[in-house]
Order: structure tokens, then sequence, then C-alpha cells
């Protein structure tokens, strides 16, 4: 079977900066790949060059077997993408910026309309689909981007912070979609900064630090079998470990130095 | 599949040339159908009362009332059509006039439509490709421009028709259409070749020089003839012979004269040369650009690209806060409007342009003087500024209710914010002090050594006249949103427009009536009265802010 999603030697730089050197992986279908490192580190920048929404300067792509071509957007039927910034048209309702979605993704109209009010019931977005979208929550933005995603069937699914302002029982929902999804056969690119979520429903990690994969395995792989969580094991290989010391200067100067032990 | 909006469907009649040139007609008209819907629904900012706040599903009549507002500088041109002109002069004032207000309109109003990055990201990551994405955006900017030119250029051509026949309307008509697409194809492929060459903070930079360049440009272009030893205005005006003279080559708008030269019966060098010229540049802008209009796309997301460089607070910026501000929050919100300006690129793309008018009345007034007249005729250059400047404050007002991020003003919601009148000042004084202020002083340095102590008047007057008109603008203006706190979309792109064009009309009117007062009185004491006069009515105006502006900040419902 062909891999979903394979990179090999992806350069990018903006100006003088290297943004990413020579990332290569490659990630089978019915995987959930969880795709973490701190800010910078250029996994942004990954995702922006597979939807080609930037070009590298240097490496290929293929997904799902297929190389990535600039001239040729058709590979991106194959994707679906939640932002990390809710990049809608907020004028618009849900049900109407759904539809639109849907059929620019070629499903016919009411196809995209009647999926989307369907999969909008479940979540529990039913009775705001006439609403427009400037006036929901966080949390009901961050649905209207997941069902966008979703309604073209796509075979691997880029999410970035999916969980953005879902409340606790929704997002038992979405995770438990995920795993569904994965269980189904399509790749599931996860990123995000919440550690524990990514360690529970990664199949995968890919760590990725000053625009180099730092570590890539499962989760046991990468720790070695050690009793660790994954956010231990960030901080260690991210060289990062005075956060104890960096929040008492924070709030020591929100304070003014008052300590009441 | 295919949603065009009502008055757009004769767009199916270019599927098959747009299909064969690479553009999924599907996509592209979902694309066109989704953006007129946006345009046609606007929300209001922050601060506007709820009592004003519009109904969800009211209609917006922005695009009506700036047709209306262009339909009346259409017929402002028209009345100029009845002067008793030779066919060439007639046309070069149509021309001329058409393309300086269709330009400006297009700058001000429509170029964030054109260079918006934000499509891409909701649009090409669902399989749009670049070129589909680029000819929705074209169409739907094509769709207001159309609008743009119908209104303004219409009523000319009746006069023009009733006076010269029709077929010489049609001709004129003709070169209209062409000027149009030239001035739109020539602006987008400036936009392509900086998008090409430049990246992230220095692109936006180079697009604002490029925009004000371009405006530039076409006021030289246009008053070439007064430039280059013609001794008046009213000699090139009205005596602009039908025989090829070589500075019709540069002045571009001319060349849209002719058509209507061949409809009018005149196969000679001029008509040819215009005719070739207008068809023939066009043609090659509309080649070239099209030929690289992916490309377009993929540089518009250099615009996203961050710059790493810190700016530090300038000189002026400090000595003008000390000076136009109080300590404490004013002088803190004019930092925060000061900031504002300075990174926000719509900001500039829309502003600029229009300062650049402003700045460049004086020159265009100025013509005489350069060309060796009276010095003290001079002075009366500085009160040009100032109403050129006038002219350029409501536009730039109005873009003080807009930023790419307006939630960022929700902060005021949250914090102990009750000097609401303070902080509308500041920023007014902001933009004063950044936008206003230095080009009057820069003219007043070129001139006081000329003139003496009367440009010393002069440029009193004209300190004075400017700051009473910031102050008095942005009090009817943003009194009632708070600053930086709406979406800029393509309804109140238009409205912003209407507002620059009447603008224009009421600096027209000012300027006449200084012309004709420091015309017929040539005093020091009468720059020096006007200045106390305008004096009073700013302090009055300045003091009132506090009391007189608060804005509603409690949430809609």
């Amino acid at each position: 079977m062909a891999v979903a999603i394979a990179l090999t030697n992806v350069q990018k730089s903006f100006g003088a900066k290297q943004v990413l050197k020579d990332v290569t992986f490659s990630i089978e279908p019915g995987t959930i790949v969880g795709y973490i490192g701190p800010n910078g580190a250029g996994k942004s920048t990954t995702v922006k060059i597979i939807l080609g929404l930037l070009t590298q300067d240097a490496g290929t792509i293929e997904l799902m077997g297929q190389p990535v071509r600039p001239d040729d957007p058709s590979y991106k039927q194959h994707i679906g993408y939640v932002p990390e910034s809710a990049d809608v048209f907020d004028a618009l309702t849900a049900r109407e910026y759904l539809t639109l979605i849907g059929q620019l993704y070629g499903l016919s109209e009411a196809a995209a309309e009647d999926k989307a009010v369907a999969l909008a019931q479940i979540v529990g977005l039913g009775p705001a689909l006439d609403r427009r979208i400037t006036a929901y929550s966080k949390g009901m933005r961050q649905l209207v981007l997941i069902i966008a995603s979703l309604l073209h069937d796509p075979d691997v699914l880029f999410w970035d912070e999916p969980l953005n302002g879902l409340d606790a029982n929704t997002v038992l929902v979405i995770e438990e979609i995920l795993v569904e999804l994965r269980n189904r056969g399509k790749t599931i690119f996860y990123s995000s900064h919440i550690m524990d979520v990514v360690q529970k429903l990664s199949d995968r990690i890919i760590l990725l630090n000053d625009g180099q994969v730092q570590a890539d395995g499962t989760f046991a792989t990468i720790t070695n079998g050690a009793d660790t969580n994954l956010q231990e094991l960030f901080n260690e290989l991210t060289g990062f470990a005075e956060h104890g010391e960096k929040a008492r200067a924070f709030v020591d100067i929100v304070t003014g130095g008052e300590r009441h032990d | 599949m295919t949603e065009l909006p009502r008055g757009l469907g004769f767009l199916t009649a270019l599927q098959r040339p747009l299909t064969r040139a690479g553009v999924d007609f599907a996509q592209f008209a979902l694309i066109v159908g989704a953006k007129f819907k946006l345009a046609a629904r606007s929300k209001s900012g922050i601060g506007v009362s709820n009592r004003r706040k519009k109904r969800a599903d009211a209609p917006d009549h922005g695009l009506r009332n700036t047709f209306l507002m262009n339909l009346l500088i259409g017929v402002v041109i028209g009345i100029t059509m009845i002067l008793p002109l030779p066919l060439m002069t007639q046309l070069t004032l149509f021309d001329t006039s058409l393309f300086v207000m269709f330009f400006l309109q297009m700058l001000a109003s429509y170029s964030s439509l054109i260079l918006d990055p934000r499509d891409r990201r909701i649009f090409s990551v669902r399989g749009v490709s670049d070129k589909t994405l680029n000819a929705a955006r074209i169409a739907v900017v094509v769709f207001f421009l159309a609008v743009t030119l119908v209104a303004l250029a219409v009523p000319s051509l009746i006069m023009i028709g009733l006076q010269q026949g029709p077929l010489v309307a049609i001709g004129a008509a003709l070169g209209a259409v062409m000027l149009a697409i030239f001035a739109f194809v020539l602006s987008l492929f400036l936009y392509l070749l900086v998008l090409r060459f430049f990246d992230g903070e220095r692109l936006r930079n180079i697009l604002n020089v490029v925009q004000i360049g371009l405006i530039v440009l076409m006021y030289a272009a246009s008053q070439l003839p007064n430039l280059v030893g013609v001794d008046t205005m009213a000699k090139v005006n009205f005596a602009m012979p039908t025989r090829l003279l070589w500075w019709y080559v540069p002045a571009a708008p001319v060349w849209f004269a002719g058509p209507a030269l061949l409809a009018d019966g005149i196969f000679a060098p001029v008509s040819l040369v215009l005719t070739v010229l207008a068809v023939g540049v066009t043609a090659l802008l509309i080649a070239a650009y099209f030929s690289r209009a992916a490309q377009f796309e993929q540089s518009l997301e250099k615009l996203e690209q961050s710059s790493e460089h810190n700016r530090r607070h300038s000189w002026w910026f400090t000595a003008t806060r000390r000076l136009l501000t109080k300590k404490g929050a004013e002088a803190t919100y004019f930092t925060l409007g000061w900031r504002m300006m300075q990174y926000e690129r719509d900001f500039k793309l829309r502003v600029y342009p229009q300062l650049a008018y402003g700045f460049m009345i004086p020159v265009i007034m100025g013509a005489g003087f350069l060309r060796g007249d009276n010095a003290l005729s001079f002075t009366h250059f500085l009160p040009y500024l100032g109403v050129g400047l006038t002219i350029a404050l409501p536009t730039a007002i109005v873009n003080l209710s807009f930023s790419h991020q307006p939630e960022a003003m929700g902060i005021f919601r949250t914090v102990p914010f009750e000097t609401h009148g303070l902080l509308l000042r500041g920023v007014i004084a902001a933009l004063y002090a950044r936008l206003i202020l230095p080009f009057v002083l820069l003219w007043g340095i070129v001139f006081v050594p000329f003139v003496g102590v009367h440009a010393l008047s002069a440029l009193v007057l004209t300190v004075v006249m400017t700051a009473m008109f910031a102050l008095v603008f942005g009090r009817m203006i943003i009194g009632r949103t708070l600053p930086f706190s709406s979406e800029f979309t393509a309804q109140k792109g238009a409205t912003n427009g209407m507002i620059g064009v009447a603008a224009v009309l009421v600096g027209m009117i000012i300027m006449m009536a200084i012309v004709v007062l420091c015309g017929l009185v040539f005093s020091i004491w009468l720059d020096l009265g006007l200045a106390l006069v305008f004096a009073l009515i700013g302090w009055a105006v300045w003091a009132s802010y506090p009391k007189s502006i608060h804005y509603d900040l409690r949430l809609p419902g």
C-alpha cells in the first residue's frame, strides 16, 4: 500500500533564516501522527508546504503515492485541513459556509448541505446553522472548521490544534472521531501543544525542533520505555528545564516581588 | 453548481475560454457568488451603539450610494463638456478627469480586495488553483470598477454625443473602457512585479511606494503640458491641437482620445498613433499579466511574512507626542494610533495615495512658478497644500476605523476605560503628526527662503487649518465607532471611496474660496486672521472631545 504522506529532504528558508532543514519522514495510512515542537520549530511551515500555500526550496513531497506538484491542486482532494486560526468567512452562516466548502470539493449543493447539516446536528451545532459565524463562540467556530475538513471524506487530515475552545464533552467526541477515522484507514496529522492528548491519541510522534526532526517513533520507542510522559520528554528534548524558575520570576514581576508563604 | 450572482450571469458566456485558460468554472462561480454575498454583509464595529447596530440581515446600501456619488462626479465632469472646446481638447479633458477619478477609486477602495492574502488560506487549501482564485478575484473587482466607470463616464458621453454626434460618443465610450482596462491592468502588473521581487515588510513598503508613485505619475503625465513651457494652464486646456505632439506619447490618458478621433473621421497620424498606443499597450499589459496570474496568487503569501526588526520611536514621534497631547491617557492613545498606522498595511494602501494626491496639488498649481513666474504667487501654494491635505484627511480618518485584527480593540471592554474622547483625540493627533504636519512643514521649508515672511504667515494658516479640519472630521467621522475596531470589507471600501470623492468636492469648493479670497486680498494679515478663526474653531472642537464622545462598548443583544 502507498504511503499516505512522504517528505524527503524538504528545506525552506525565509530570507537568511532556514526554517526547515532536510525534513524527512513518511507516514502509513491509518495512522494518527502527533506532530509536535516548540513555537517556531517549523510545524506550520511544513503543513503550509504540503498544502501548497508555500513552496519548498528543496526536497520532494508525496501524498497518497503521488508526487505533489504546485501547478496541480487536484491532490488536495485527498486532504482535510483544520487551520490553527479560524480562517472562515464569518459574515456567512455556517450552513452557507459549509455548503460552499463542500461544493469547492466537488459535492453537489444538496449533498454538501445535507452532509453538513447531518454532521452539525451530531456535534450540537444544528440549531445554530443559520446564524452567521461572526456570532459563534470559539468552540462553535472550531466545530465548523472540523466539519469543513471532513465533508469530502478525505484520506489525510491535517488538524492543527483542533480542540481549541471546545468544551470537555465535545473534546471527548472529537477524540473518538479521530480514533474512528484512523480505524477506517484515514491518516491524521495532528498538531498540538497539549501533550497529554497527543500522547493519548498518537500512534506515532514526530518532534520537530529548530527545523529538524529530533524524534520520530511510537511513544514507547522515543522514550526507550522510560517511566516518563510526553511533556517531560518534550522539555528534555527541547532543552527546557527551568519552568519553575521562570514562573517564579514572572509572578515576582506581577506582584512586585511580594510572597505570602 | 454555477451560482453566479444576479447581474453576473453573462459570465457563463466566458465558461469555455476560462476553462481553456485553466480556470475551474464551477469553483470560479462559487467564489464569485460567495464574494458578493460577503460584500453585501458588513459588520458594525465596536463602539457603535446597540440602537444603531444594523440587523444581521439588513441590506447594506454602500454600493448604491457609491454609485450615486460617482454619478454626481460624472455629472460635474459632464458639465465641463458643455464648454465649446475643440474635440481633441474635450476628449483629453474627459479622459484625464476619468483617469484621475477612476484610479483614485481603484487604489483607495479596491486595492485591498486585489491584495488580500486570506483568500488563499481559505480557498487554495481546498483544491482551488491559483488561476481560478485569481480569475474570481479579478471578476469581483472588475464588477465594482465597471459600476464606477459607468457612473463616472456616462454623463460626459451623453454631452459628447449631443455636441459631436453619436459616433464620436461611441468612440469616446470605447476609449473610456480601454482606459479603465489599462488603468486596472497597469496596477495589477505593477503589483505583480513588486510581489515578485520583494518580501515581508519591505514588500509592504514598496507596494505603498508604487501606489503613491502611480498617483504622482498620473498627475505628472496629465499635467505635462503645463510643465514643458506652455504659458498658462488656460492655453493648454483650451488649445490642444489635433496633430501629433511628442508629449501626447507619455501622457497616457491622451491615448484614449484616439478611437473617438477616428470615429469623427479624422484619419491622421494623431488619431492612428493614439489608438495604436491605447490598444497596443493595453493588450501588451494584459498578455504580460495573465501569463503570470498564478504567480500573483503565490506571491501574495509573502504579504503574511513578518519582519523581525523592531522599530524605535523617532525623535519626531517623541516631540509631537509631547507637543500635541497631555501626559497620561491621551499620550498612550497617541502611541496606540501611531503604532497602528505604522503597522496596518491596508491603512497605508488606502490612505497614502490620497495623501500623495493632496501633496501633488501645490505642484500642479505651482507649475507657473516652476517656469519662473512671480515668486509671490507661490505663497498661495501653502494654502493649496492645506486644501489638498484637507481633501485627503477624510479618507485617512475613515480608515482609522479599520484594522485587520479588530477584535484586539475588545480589550477596551475589559480595562477600566473612561477616557473615550481622549482616545479619539490622541489617535487624531497621531494621524496629524504622522501624516499631515510633516508635509506642511516640508513645503514650508521649501517656500520660506523664496518668499520670506509671507510664506511664514501662509505656513501658520496651513498648519492651523489642517489641524482644525483633522479635529472636525475626526469628530464627525469616527465619533461613534471605536477606532481600529471594524474589519474592512468591499462594501465599506466602497463607502470609503465615496467619502474620498465627497471630500474631493468639498476640497475643491474650499480651494476656490481660498483662491478667490487670496487673489482679491493679498495680505499677511488675512492669513493670520484666517488662522486665528480656524484656531478658535479648532480649540472649541478639541475641548469638546472628552465631553461629547462616548463609545457604547456593550455587546449586542
